[in-house]
């Protein structure tokens, strides 16, 4: 066997090494259809989008930011994080005061977001409030021991009504987590994370 | 034409993650295709009953994860595998059912990914299938996740032996992978 004088290898860790150990407990490695290859680009260019909640005359909707005009755009640089942390050093050094209006409004957009609630409507339905638009979604939930489980994919109502299957499986007081996605799966996107309300309408 | 230079043995692996990083389409594309094969193989072992759904929640890591790449701290595609194994091992200990064991192929896969990253797989594959049984169970639990005292749990056998039957197990893939077998 040829022998490798590789730092790399030798650096690797535990994880790393244990990574390696159950890649190479598969036999097979199967070519990927051109149907999966197109379904993981779509999980790619969703997760480069970020959500947030427009409110216009029109209603309030959850968007993707990269969908808002520039202006309200966070961009990623593809810059070393030490070059940023440079960048600041110097310029709090000379006194500057850099306000990133992109940042601002991007972040003001986030914190939008979390006004999406799970709320019981005065018949005592769940609903999903902060979002109007059609969206397709995925419960998740918690299970008493801690572990989770997949509710299910859902389109939500224009009115933000759970559909009555997927209430039926949530308990009052139950953690869940309403996440963007289909039967497809979820783009990572958490909508909505926190407590199912009570029966009784607040 | 599509410039497949990601796709060639041997490319240029941190450009292919900082890119993906930067928001590359043709990078995630060649990502893909370098590694969904191997990442379904391995959603199959660990996670059979939602392959689609953990094969996607993989890619979605990586994408997220590939800022964090750095060239300079080991190959790409022990990364890849690493943030991988992370997502797959969550989704394991999550799910109801999690599957039969984790257990040793016959042989490494020979296809499905770059040449050089089959030869590590070989490697390592060899290695554990050299240790002695004890070992190579506890390697393959710790595989699937499992953590020290779980697996010592599992197998009765002491937390001590458990802690030394994996560091033995994992110095010697370590050997595998630098070529050092043949002259321990």
């Amino acid at each position: 066997m040829k022998r490798r004088n590789d730092s790399a290898i030798k650096n690797l860790d535990d994880e790393e090494l244990l990574a390696l150990a159950t890649m190479a407990s598969v036999d097979e490695a199967p070519a990927l259809d051109a149907q999966t290859e197109a379904k993981l680009m779509s999980s790619f260019r969703k997760s480069k989008a970020r959500v947030g909640v427009s409110t216009t005359a029109a209603g309030t909707q959850v968007v993707e930011l990269d969908h808002l005009p520039a202006v309200h755009r966070r961009r990623t640089f593809p810059i070393r994080p030490w070059v940023l942390a440079a960048a600041a050093t110097i310029l709090i050094a000379v006194g500057w005061r850099v306000s990133i209006e992109t940042r601002d409004h991007a972040v003001a957009a986030s914190q939008q977001a979390d006004t999406v609630v799970v709320t019981r409507d005065s018949a005592g339905r769940l609903v999903l409030r902060g979002v109007s638009a059609e969206v397709d979604l995925v419960v998740r939930g918690e299970r008493g021991d801690g572990t989770r489980l997949t509710i299910g994919p859902f389109r939500l109502a224009a009115d933000g009504r759970f559909p009555e299957p997927i209430a039926a499986q949530v308990t009052p007081g139950q953690a869940v987590k309403v996440m963007r996605g289909s039967v497809d799966g979820v783009d990572g996107v958490v909508v909505f994370e926190g407590i199912v309300p009570p029966l009784a309408p607040r | 034409m599509r410039d497949r230079s990601e796709d060639r043995p041997g490319a240029t692996v941190g450009t292919l993650l900082d890119r993906i990083a930067a928001g590359d389409e043709e990078a995630a594309r060649a990502c893909i295709r370098r590694y969904g094969p191997l990442v379904t193989a391995m959603a199959r072992r660990l996670c059979p009953f939602e392959v689609d759904d953990a094969v996607q929640d993989a890619f979605v890591e990586i994408w997220r994860s590939a800022p964090r790449f750095r060239a300079d701290s080991g190959p790409e595609h022990v990364f890849v595998m690493t943030v991988t194994r992370h997502r797959l091992v969550d989704r394991r200990r999550a799910a109801k059912r999690r599957g039969p064991p984790l257990v040793l192929a016959d042989s490494a896969p020979d296809r499905g990914a770059p040449p050089e990253v089959l030869v590590d797989l070989s490697r390592c594959r060899d290695a554990i299938a050299r240790l002695d049984d004890g070992p190579r169970a506890a390697v393959m639990l710790a595989c699937e996740g499992l953590t020290h005292e779980e697996i010592a749990e599992s197998t009765q056998l002491p937390l001590g032996t458990v802690k030394s039957h994996v560091r033995r197990g994992l110095a010697a893939v370590r050997r595998a992978l630098l070529g050092e077998d043949s002259e321990s």
